[in-house]
């Protein structure tokens, strides 16, 4: 599963049973399973207040479980005092110690291991090029610049070899440009150090980017776990369709056996989804179609109401005779461009049957 | 292996919350003893004499013509101070408050430094100037204003001047936190709305910094009320407040009877008046000085 | 930010009477000091502002006083004694009590600022009534318990202070990376939180050494505080003397906050 197994490191499995957090009668961390593999870069997603960086604490041992098994590789670390289970983790402000130099923050854990003077030498220069940052040993935290500090941080969290790594939003200070570099860097050294990493972010792209899996979380439950694509292409419900990716959800007609749509049969490729609830419309997935396309598309009736142009696509909106409003992403190619219809013209918009996905409301 | 029950889980985080608690236990253990036995031990001698529970202590406080006088003076001076701390002390942290940082800071060391300065120096330095012969007086007669030296000290005058002296920083330091808080921009908005500059400072700004000014003249009354040494120093005798009649009883009289009953009125009129100010400010806040 | 100072509506000169009013009260705030000063340097028996002449006759005559002399030595020994009492206290209580969420902690917080609150009166005839039962009155330590008593809240609200403003996330990471919780507070938390640590065993010398009514109570005769002896020598006469001691603590003031202001602007200047 993991493309790390080559350097010959595999990094810790993590297994979670059934961990409960609660905070009076909010359940923060609702009876969780996970089973992390050992080297694997799992992602755990979901909006402010889901419980990701709860049950991220949690696994640190910053927060004690109310009640539930954590174990890394064969050990029991749910009541292990923090400073004994051998992680590293990067917080979303670095949180370098600003009293140190870049060195000494990096030297701090091996100091706490009584490495010898030659070994931390050795260890700091090492981590320091392994994130680009040779040479900036004697600097002092506050002459580097944002990026430089999240390296920093980073070169600290895994400088003494930890079995697993930790990190809770750690871009999300960052501007976009170098947000998107450093998430390849964060990619690459993932890839050279075989680390079993726990990565927690809201940004969705951030975590199709990265990882090997995805677990979307809401409410202190997983909603759904799996790999990037499966995630984005088969969502097992109406939050997870609609927290990754954009799209419009249309409700299907209610009590019918076969999927149907303000009376008219939804098209799909094979019978497996005929138990959800909302079909799923995509901007990129869908386009406007003339009156009489071929037999495969699904096809809905409505008005050009806006058209934006956004530099690499042109985003339409679509009013539908129900009152909805699709979007959909055409590319800004000339030919297409010239082809677009007036505002406020009735066109079609098409969904093709094999890209049609139907969820429903709550994963089975 | 078995997940962990809840129970076992629950001991652990509590006794993680213990251990944290358990680190102020010293420094309760100095409160408890050093202080609150001793106070409720006082609260204790005020409602007993010889023959056992009494309420005569706080009765003759309620009877006796001179206890009334001096909780009146007492609660007269403090209100003075207050008052005058106030008159004394909004101008002065408005200004600070909109000074750059850097002129703020001068501005606020100039306050600091007679806080940090002794108080026993301070209500000394007071008793010199104002003496009959004193640099206030001559000052005052060599520019024709007076021609008899006044009575500045060793009376009512007298210990309000100290007190303001002692007070005024306590007044201005969360005067100019709070106005230091208010957005300059509101008042900027305020005048583009169209209100004439002091019609803005008085819609916008005075209101803002009420909470600092109810904090700052609550903390200087409740401080005044049990204020000794500067109105003893200055008032000479001439002037008695409740703090000097709780020493008088106690150590001249022995009476600790009377010096517990005057001693839980001052506390229990204190404590009430300080529940008031955390309600408007907490007490970090008015300490938080820069 | 912006001050008004750049708001260009409002002119410095319509400003003026605010000006000179501030002018004033500034005034009415450093008079004190600066009249002190001075009238210490003369040769008089009387005191003369300005001084005739300048002497150091006063500064002299405390000096050859083995009474003043002995009660300064007495008030610097309570002092720094109560500072090495009430500030680990502080610190370990107030640490305790930010971060152990149990509900009992709020309320030991304000058991533990109480001694800002109450009347240093009432504090006195208690301690007095106590320690006159464990025969601690006129001792030492019974005047450094007191004054430990009165110093702690400073140092509590101080240190609490200092702790908001710290990134504890930073004691997590050190947790993390291996420090057990000891650790990470006396090698991460505790050099960052120095500035509150510094002036809150400030607060806490300042506290003892000018206390007054406690020490009225607690330590007679011999065993005089500083500050308790010129509070009874004010009653008797109005001497030079004390004007002498008074420039002698003013300069003391002055170098201590010159020093807790240098350390300030230390940390500061490491910082960016």
């Amino acid at each position: 599963m993991t493309s790390d197994k080559q350097t010959g490191k595999a990094g810790v499995p993590i297994t979670i049973r059934q961990l409960v957090k609660t905070y009076g009668s909010y359940r923060a961390l609702d009876a969780l399973d996970l089973d992390i593999a050992g080297g694997e870069f799992l992602t755990l997603l979901g909006p402010s207040g889901s419980g990701k960086s709860t049950l991220l604490m949690a696994i640190a041992g910053f927060i004690r479980p109310d009640s539930g098994l954590l174990q890394f590789g064969a050990t029991d670390v749910t009541r292990l005092e923090p400073h004994k289970r051998n992680i590293g983790v990067v917080f979303q402000n670095y949180a370098l110690f600003p009293h140190m130099t870049v060195a000494q923050n990096v030297a701090y854990p091996l100091k706490l291991r009584n490495a010898d003077k030659a070994r931390i030498d050795e260890r700091v220069r090492w981590a320091l090029a392994l994130v680009k940052l040779d040479g900036f040993g004697d600097r002092s935290i506050h002459q580097l610049s944002g990026g430089q500090r999240q390296r920093v941080a980073l070169a600290r969290a895994v400088v003494f070899e930890p079995s697993v790594l930790l990190m809770d939003e750690p871009l999300s200070a960052l501007d976009k440009k170098l947000r998107e570099h450093m998430q390849i860097e964060i990619r690459r050294l993932h890839e050279t150090l075989g680390v079993t990493t726990i990565y927690v972010t809201h940004d969705q792209r951030e975590a199709l980017t990265m990882s090997d899996r995805i677990a979307v979380i809401n409410h202190g439950r997983f909603a759904q776990i799996g790999a990037p694509k499966a995630l984005y292409e088969k969502p097992a419900s109406r939050f997870v369709a609609e927290f990754i990716g954009d799209a419009t959800l249309l409700p299907l007609d209610a009590g019918q056996k076969r999927p149907t749509f303000r009376g008219r049969a939804v098209k799909t490729k094979d019978a497996s989804q005929d138990n959800g609830s909302y079909i799923v419309l995509r901007p990129e997935k869908i386009r406007l179609v003339g009156k009489d396309e071929d037999a495969g598309w699904n096809c809905f009736a409505g008005t050009l109401d806006d058209i934006v142009y956004q530099g690499e696509s042109v985003l339409l909106s679509v009013r539908l005779e129900g009152g909805e409003t699709l979007f959909l992403r055409q590319p800004t190619d000339q030919q297409s461009l010239a082809a677009l219809p007036e505002r406020n013209q009735p066109v079609e918009v098409g969904l093709h049957a094999n890209d049609t996905l139907i969820v429903p409301e709550e994963a089975a | 292996m078995a997940p962990h029950a809840a129970e076992a889980m629950e001991g652990d985080a509590r006794r993680e919350r213990l251990r944290l608690l358990a680190l102020s236990s010293p420094a309760f253990l100095l409160v408890f003893v050093v202080l609150l036995i001793p106070v409720g031990w006082l609260f204790f001698l005020s409602f007993i004499d010889k023959d056992g529970f009494t309420l005569s202590h706080y009765a003759r406080l309620w009877q006796n013509d001179a206890y009334f006088e001096i909780f009146r003076v007492t609660f007269l001076s403090s209100f003075l101070v207050t008052v005058l701390t106030v008159v004394l002390g909004y101008p002065l942290a408005y200004l600070l408050s909109q000074l750059p940082r850097r002129a703020a800071i001068i501005g606020l060391t100039v306050v600091l430094l007679p806080f940090w300065t002794s108080l026993l120096v301070r209500t000394y330095a007071w008793l010199v100037l104002l003496q009959r012969k004193g640099l206030v007086n001559s000052t005052l007669m060599s520019l024709g204003l007076i021609d008899e030296p006044l009575n500045l000290v060793y009376n009512m005058s007298g210990v309000v001047i100290g007190m303001v002296h002692i007070m005024l920083p306590f007044m201005v330091l969360p005067l100019y936190a709070t106005m230091r808080s208010i957005d300059p921009g509101l008042m900027r908005a305020a005048i583009s709305l169209g209100a004439p500059r002091r019609k803005a400072f008085f819609t916008i700004f005075a209101p803002l910094s009420l909470p600092g000014v109810i904090a700052g003249s609550l903390l200087v009354f409740i401080y005044c009320l049990g204020f000794y040494i500067t109105p003893q120093v200055l008032g000479g005798g001439r002037i008695n407040l409740v703090s000097m009649k709780i020493l008088e009883n106690a150590t001249i009289y022995s009476d600790w009877g009377a010096a517990s009953a005057l001693g839980v009125v001052l506390l229990v009129v204190t404590l009430l008046l300080f529940k008031a100010i955390q309600m408007i400010v907490p007490v970090d806040r008015l300490m938080g000085r820069s | 930010m912006m001050d008004m100072d750049s708001d260009p509506t409002v002119s410095h000169l319509r400003r003026l009477w605010l000006y000179l009013y501030c002018l004033a009260v500034a005034i009415f705030l450093l008079a004190p000091i600066l009249v002190v000063i001075p009238m210490s340097f003369s040769p008089s028996e009387f005191l003369e502002f300005p001084p005739s002449s300048l002497s150091l006759r006063w500064y002299q005559s405390l000096f050859n006083s083995a009474e003043w002399t002995g009660a300064a030595i007495i008030s610097l020994k309570a002092a720094v004694l109560t500072v090495l009492v009430a500030t680990p206290l502080g610190i370990a209580a107030a640490y305790g009590l930010q971060y152990s969420e149990m509900g009992i902690a709020k309320l030991v917080r304000s058991l533990l600022i109480i001694p800002l609150i109450v009347p240093v009166i009432i504090v006195a005839i208690g301690v007095f009534y106590l320690f006159a039962r464990l025969n601690l009155v006129n001792t030492l330590t019974g005047l450094v318990l007191a004054h430990s008593v009165l110093a702690l809240p400073f140092v509590i609200v101080v240190v609490s202070a200092g702790l908001q403003r710290f990134d504890i996330n930073q004691e997590l990471v050190a947790r993390s990376l291996g420090a057990s919780r000891l650790k990470a507070f006396r090698t991460v938390t505790l050099p960052q939180i120095r500035p509150s640590v510094m002036s809150a065993a400030l607060f806490a010398f300042i506290t003892s050494f000018d206390e007054v009514v406690v020490a009225l109570f607690v330590s007679r005769g011999p065993s005089s505080t500083l500050t308790r002896k010129m509070f009874t020598s004010l009653r008797d006469q109005v001497s030079p003397a004390i004007a002498a001691i008074s420039t002698i603590l003013i300069l003391i003031t002055f170098l201590l906050a010159l020093a807790a202001l240098a350390s300030a602007r230390g940390d500061k200047a490491q910082k960016s």
